[in-house]
């Protein structure tokens, strides 16, 4: 494979990817131990901003790595016959408080689906639901087109 | 219980996630057609109850 086959996604492209995608891999970080979880987002296309619904329990793992404002990257990628895109996001994730919720929050959230990736075993009642933002200080998109060829290999 | 302020109409609750917050009347019509923020589910009028003053 050619470098040449690699190319940048525009803003466009980067827009269109994420929309029609609502699944991507977080990952967080506490000194050097990393965690990564699959996730559910919701994503405007106007504002750049991404919308989590993160479900965790007080002995959870995730719990000890969404601290006050983490680092966070958002990885979505798609691969479609010798096409594959991917974009990173990187930035800080920003807890929602209910008390914080606007009339747009509140239609952003309800885009969002659920937690694809959650399984709620218990009630909800018993669940710690928190609600995030990913405004990105960086955004960007790769394409790698391989040849028929390459692809049938 | 959620902080009021002076805008805000009624008190919401959800009957799945028990999750609760104060709305103003654009708030309470995005929670109705969108369902509750917290945790997704749909909520109807009776989630909702007016402020006390």
């Amino acid at each position: 494979m050619s470098l040449d086959q690699q190319t940048e996604l525009s803003p466009d492209e980067i827009r269109e990817v994420l929309s029609r995608h609502e699944t991507g891999v977080l990952s967080l970080a506490k000194a050097d131990e990393p965690y990564a979880i699959p996730i559910s987002y919701g994503y405007d296309g106007e504002s750049g901003r991404f919308y989590l619904r993160l479900v965790s329990t007080p002995e959870s793992e995730k719990r000890q790595f969404l601290t006050s404002s983490p680092r966070a990257r958002l990885v979505v990628h798609e691969s479609n016959d010798g096409s594959y895109r991917s974009i990173i996001a990187e930035g800080t994730l920003e807890r929602v408080d209910p008390d914080e919720l606007t009339v747009e929050r509140i239609v952003q959230y309800g885009k969002a689906k659920r937690p694809l990736f959650e399984i709620w075993g218990e009630t909800k009642r018993d669940l710690d639901i928190q609600l995030f933002e990913l405004d990105p200080e960086t955004l960007g998109g790769r394409a790698v087109e391989l040849d028929a060829a390459e692809s049938d290999k | 219980m959620s902080a009021t302020s002076p805008t805000d109409d009624y008190e919401f609750t959800c009957p799945q996630c028990g999750e609760g917050f104060a709305v103003n009347d654009g708030m309470r019509a995005a929670v109705l057609e969108r369902g509750c923020p917290i945790c997704g589910s749909p909520t109807s009028t009776e989630a909702f109850a007016p402020c006390s003053a």
